[in-house]
């Protein structure tokens, strides 16, 4: 008769068969007991999930697992980059809950793939970082670096610890997404765009700049056309310093960060672009419309009268259809930008005629703009009689009231569309 | 083939014991040598199960005489549940010590379906405990020194799934 048997005495194979009928949560418990298993566990158990997670999930939540991370970890035919599906990845979960052992056994693994996720908490990225062997320029999910993931989720601190790590590439070189300066800028993280821009100053091995200022990105938009877009002024501010900065740089459709700016009627940036003296005021896109276009169609009095004013602007410029600013006007409705544009006539413009063979006149008595209409007799009239002097009157009182910094149009005030009971 | 030929097995402490050969059968160690060797005449030695513990697998062949033959070692259904059947249940209830016997003389004589409730018997007393409950439980002091370990390691190297 052998001697008294305990569980501890069956050989290795027979607790692999115990093993067998074990969910990831009790594997682990029973693993703890005999952590040597993990140096024989079949791969297939490894990855065994239940509704929560794998063994590695469960090992990553309990410290008591440490000796078996030194076991089995290390084993390269155990996938340590599963993607658990609702639960943050093994390295990112041991991180979590500081379970160094695991975190330390993952980083030596060669293949362990390290994403942005979660890239915000800088305990984590300290971490990560303090390895000189890591992989800062690692990226997954289409071309989104570290640094990229922490940019565009406004990760200031991660950034920074990211810049400072040797080897960084911050504009991965055939990357098809946005440099970490567009997305900061596109977000309007302010700090960011601020320890990124800078780096422009810099080459890298290749004398290569490590940030482009005017990289561009989605259909062509540089940092200064995403910061427009998104109305962020102090980023676009700030862009404008840099002395690298091309302020006249067009996306895809021709557009420039002016162009958008007028678009929207944003005084602030326009205000701020309009002092560069480089900038190109009459800029066309691909359908030849210039910022002035653009703001006139929007019914943007003060953003018009600010370009307007600029001495470099052709009030009368032609697009695609043969439209001017004057003819954008009367579709918009703004009576206070067609008497603007209207009193920049000298030469019969308002008479201009687009590719249909209608002008601004046309427009108005179609639409039934009876207030413009007046206004365009009067001035007529007034050209005819010698009388008119280009000045610019307020048309009804409420209208004079200037709006400060964001033009929001007239429209609701004295647009012409809704005045037909005034005759 | 005689339907219900009787063998003799010899238990390791030299006890004989008759089994039919159909309930014999169930061992695939037996089937295979009894295949191999033609018919046995004289009782067969079980060297490494002792008397009590070969009545009981004996027990178990005989109650499962007619199940169908094990498919192969790539039975999924079991790994995914821990079910044991209410007579195996009862025939289960035993104290450990014969409980790890019978799972090796399971093992042993190859007897898939015995090794099978054996383990799930051992599971279900792990699931749901704590590492420090199951020691308590199994009345674990220690894993295996490292040289145990070492051995464990060299004899698994041929075995890792790569």
């Amino acid at each position: 008769m052998t001697n008294s048997r305990t569980l501890s005495q069956l050989p290795s194979e027979l607790l692999l068969e115990i093993a067998e009928c074990l969910e990831p949560h009790d594997l682990l418990s029973f693993m703890i007991v005999f952590p040597s298993l993990a140096y024989i566990m079949p791969r297939r158990l490894v990855a065994n999930e239940d509704r929560i997670g794998a063994l590695l999930h469960y090992m990553a939540n309990d410290h008591g697992s440490a000796e078996i991370c030194r076991r089995l970890i290390p084993r390269m035919e155990i996938d340590v980059n599963a993607t658990p599906r609702y639960t943050d990845s093994y390295l990112e979960s041991a991180i979590l809950n500081q379970h160094d052992v695991m975190v330390d056994a993952l980083l030596a693994r060669p293949d362990i793939k390290i994403n942005g996720y979660k890239a915000d908490r800088s305990v984590f990225l300290k971490k990560l970082l303090a390895r000189n062997d890591i992989k800062v320029n690692a990226h997954k999910r289409r071309d989104m670096t570290v640094l990229a993931h922490a940019t565009m989720h406004g990760y200031t601190e991660a950034v920074r610890l990211l810049l400072e790590a040797p080897g960084i590439v911050i504009e991965p070189e055939g990357s098809t997404f946005a440099t970490p300066l567009t997305l900061a800028a596109d977000a309007g993280y302010y700090d960011i765009v601020k320890l990124l821009l800078p780096l422009a100053h810099h080459t890298d091995a290749t004398g290569a700049p490590l940030v482009d200022v005017n990289a561009q990105s989605w259909r062509g938009k540089t940092a200064l056309i995403r910061a427009t877009l998104n109305r962020h002024t102090n980023v676009v501010q700030l862009l404008m310093k840099h002395d690298q900065l091309h302020v006249n740089a067009r996306d895809d459709n021709g557009r420039s960060a002016l162009s958008y700016a007028a678009e929207v009627g944003h005084l602030a940036i326009m205000r701020r672009l309009l002092a560069r003296p480089d900038i190109n005021m009459n800029e066309r896109d691909i359908h030849r419309r210039t910022p002035l276009s653009y703001a006139a169609s929007g019914g943007f009095f003060a953003a018009c009268k600010m370009l307007v004013e600029h001495p470099d602007t052709e009030p009368h410029a032609v697009d695609a259809t043969q439209r001017t600013p004057l003819t954008h006007s009367v579709l918009s409705g703004s009576v206070k930008v067609f008497r603007l544009l209207l009193s920049q006539c000298t030469e019969r413009e308002e008479d201009l005629k687009d590719h249909t063979g209608r002008g601004a006149w046309h427009y108005a008595n179609a639409m039934k703009r009876t207030k413009l209409m007046k206004i365009f007799m009067a001035f007529k009239s007034d050209k005819y009689f010698g009388r008119y002097t280009g000045e610019i009157e307020d048309f009804d009182s409420e209208d004079s009231e200037e709006i400060e910094d964001i033009d929001d149009g007239d429209d609701g005030h004295d647009s012409d569309v809704m005045d037909e009971g005034e005759d | 083939m005689a339907a219900n030929q009787t063998l003799t097995f010899q238990s390791s402490d030299g006890v004989d014991i008759s089994v039919d050969r159909d309930v014999a059968e169930r061992s695939l160690l037996i089937k295979n040598m009894l295949e191999d060797l033609g018919d046995a005449h004289e009782a067969i030695p079980i060297p490494n199960v002792n008397e009590a513990v070969l009545k009981k697998v004996i027990e178990w062949c005989s109650y499962h005489k007619n199940d169908p033959p094990s498919t192969g070692d790539d039975d999924d259904s079991r790994r995914k549940t821990t079910d044991i059947d209410e007579w195996d249940q009862k025939f289960m209830q035993v104290d450990q010590e014969m409980l790890f016997e019978i799972i090796l003389a399971a093992n042993y004589l190859d007897i898939k379906g015995l090794l099978d409730v054996g383990c799930k018997t051992v599971a279900n007393m792990i699931k749901g405990k704590s590492p420090e409950e199951i020691r308590k439980t199994f009345n674990i002091q220690n894993d295996f020194t490292p040289e145990e370990e070492d051995q464990i390691r060299r004899e698994n190297e041929w075995a890792e799934d790569r």
